[in-house]
């Protein structure tokens, strides 16, 4: 299988937080997902990726070389968006293609002006005319147009309506076409990601508590409503985590390990993820 | 290199319309105030600080962060930086020479002492260059500016107190000793400026976005 990011015990401490021992493998193809708390540490592994943090202990491999954040080469293929706009207010799209068509060996202008065109986005507006929506589809346009193998997005669909996300969805669909073409995504909304993505990554404090395929990761575990006194009766390494509430208690529960023709509900990524956090989960 | 240099400039272009315009206001100022000499030499240097103005709008969007993510080294960042202030203190010092060419024309002064003013500015706008853009990478933007002028204070009122002690110690500048200072200057501004390239080379690759 190839792939298309790597990540091996990468480790980054500062005061107060720590990545330890971060390791997850995005085969080529595919659209991972990263997601976790606020500060859980999605956005450092993507900048421990990137090379844009100096990591404290671990590699990092893009489509199988090492990757330090200097080789121009790799960063040829990779097309990032980040959470807060990265142009200046004062370019306009017109501007921000001919600066990128300096900077990029492989520069599409085409594709850059067609995504223009789909986005509804004028060349001759600044960017700081534009919505908040409107920068983050410039910014994948940007992304987008110059024949990236891999696309490392961090939080571009916050603070986007429903419609401007379902656009950006079906972008990142289409993307994905192409097998040779990898998405490595953070949200928050999760429900996006159980759209598209077919792997999940959970981080929590820094460490990583599960990266699976998705149908695997839901098809794994399911909800158990009942009492604490039927949780308790359960064996312990089938609960992953348990939420009390006024009329009994709910587990989080893998399938395999649960009695048979117990009674579960399906788990949605959210579920699990409020179980690992909040219900005491165990990895 | 090109694509950075682009990119700063776009994103000057507003500011920089500002600046022409005081370019062209204190040119009028030195030749209203027949003190052209001083007026046009505070062209080059308002020109560098122009240079260094460009730190507030990376500042403002992040645009390290993402400039690291495009197929570009850090060095070539950092060169971009001092390839725009060269072009600043390059503009800015030809409305001085442009303005100080008037005062041979007129008599006013010198061939040697144009030739000395020349040098001066560009070697004066290249020791500025060459120890604000280290300042700025290391401390941003707000606290870089604060610590510039601090400094800046301070080695103008060196220079006033050794200009009023100098003579009292029978030290006396002939015009000799002043072409052999300058050509000193010279030659150290440009080892100053090869020097601050190494070190804002070697603060920006240990920088994190």
């Amino acid at each position: 299988m190839e792939e298309a990011i790597r990540l091996e015990h990468v480790e980054k401490r500062y005061r107060g937080f720590a990545l330890k021992d971060v390791n997850l493998t995005l085969p080529k193809g595919s659209i991972m997902g990263l997601i976790g708390e606020n500060g859980a540490g999605k956005s450092t592994i993507l900048k421990a990726a990137l090379g844009l943090i100096h990591k404290d202990a671990g590699n990092v491999f893009l489509f199988g070389r090492e990757f330090d954040g200097s080789d121009s080469s790799l960063k040829e293929q990779i097309g990032v968006v980040m959470d807060t706009l990265s142009f200046s207010g004062e370019l306009t799209l017109k501007n921000i293609n001919r600066i990128m068509k300096e900077i990029y060996r492989n520069w599409e202008e085409d594709t850059f002006l067609h995504y223009q065109e789909v986005f509804e986005l004028s060349g001759n507006k600044k960017v700081r005319e534009l919505s908040r929506g409107m920068r983050m589809k410039l910014s994948l346009a940007a992304a987008l147009s110059h024949r990236a193998k891999l696309l490392v997005l961090d939080e571009c669909t916050s603070g986007l309506d429903p419609i401007s996300r379902d656009e950006l969805l079906d972008v990142f669909l289409d993307f994905i076409q192409d097998e040779a073409n990898s998405i490595l995504i953070s949200s928050h909304i999760l429900s996006d990601l159980e759209k598209i993505c077919d792997y999940i990554t959970f981080i929590h404090k820094g460490e990583v508590c599960f990266s699976k395929r998705k149908d695997l990761l839901l098809d794994s575990y399911g909800v158990f409503h009942g009492t604490k006194a039927a949780i308790r009766e359960m064996d312990s390494a089938a609960v992953i985590g348990v939420r009390e509430n006024a009329f009994g208690a709910d587990a989080l529960v893998l399938r395999k390990r649960a009695p048979l023709g117990l009674p579960l509900d399906p788990a949605d990524i959210e579920t699990i993820m409020l179980y690992y956090v909040r219900g005491g989960g165990k990895r | 290199m090109k694509g950075l240099l682009l990119h700063d400039l776009f994103i000057m272009k507003k500011q920089g319309k500002t600046y022409l315009l005081f370019l062209l206001f204190f040119a009028c100022m030195g030749f209203v105030s027949g003190n052209v000499a001083f007026f046009s030499s505070f062209l080059a240097i308002y020109a560098v600080s122009f240079g260094s103005s460009v730190f507030t709008y990376h500042e403002q969007c992040n645009w390290d962060a993402y400039a690291n993510t495009l197929p570009l080294n850090r060095k070539q960042i950092i060169g971009s930086l001092y390839l725009l202030n060269g072009l600043a203190l390059l503009l800015g010092g030809s409305f001085s020479l442009l303005g100080n060419l008037f005062l041979v024309l007129n008599r006013e002064i010198s061939m040697e002492e144009y030739i000395a003013l020349t040098v001066t500015i560009f070697t004066v706008g290249a020791f500025m260059i060459s120890f604000d853009l280290p300042l700025f990478l290391k401390f941003g933007c707000e606290r870089g500016r604060t610590i510039m002028m601090g400094s800046y204070i301070v080695l103008f009122l060196a220079f006033m107190i050794a200009g009023k002690f100098l003579p009292g110690l029978g030290v006396s500048l002939t015009e000799e000793a002043v072409y052999r200072a300058l050509c000193a200057a010279c030659i150290l501004a440009l080892l100053c400026l090869c020097i601050s390239y190494r070190i804002s080379v070697g603060i920006y690759r240990k920088k994190e976005f």
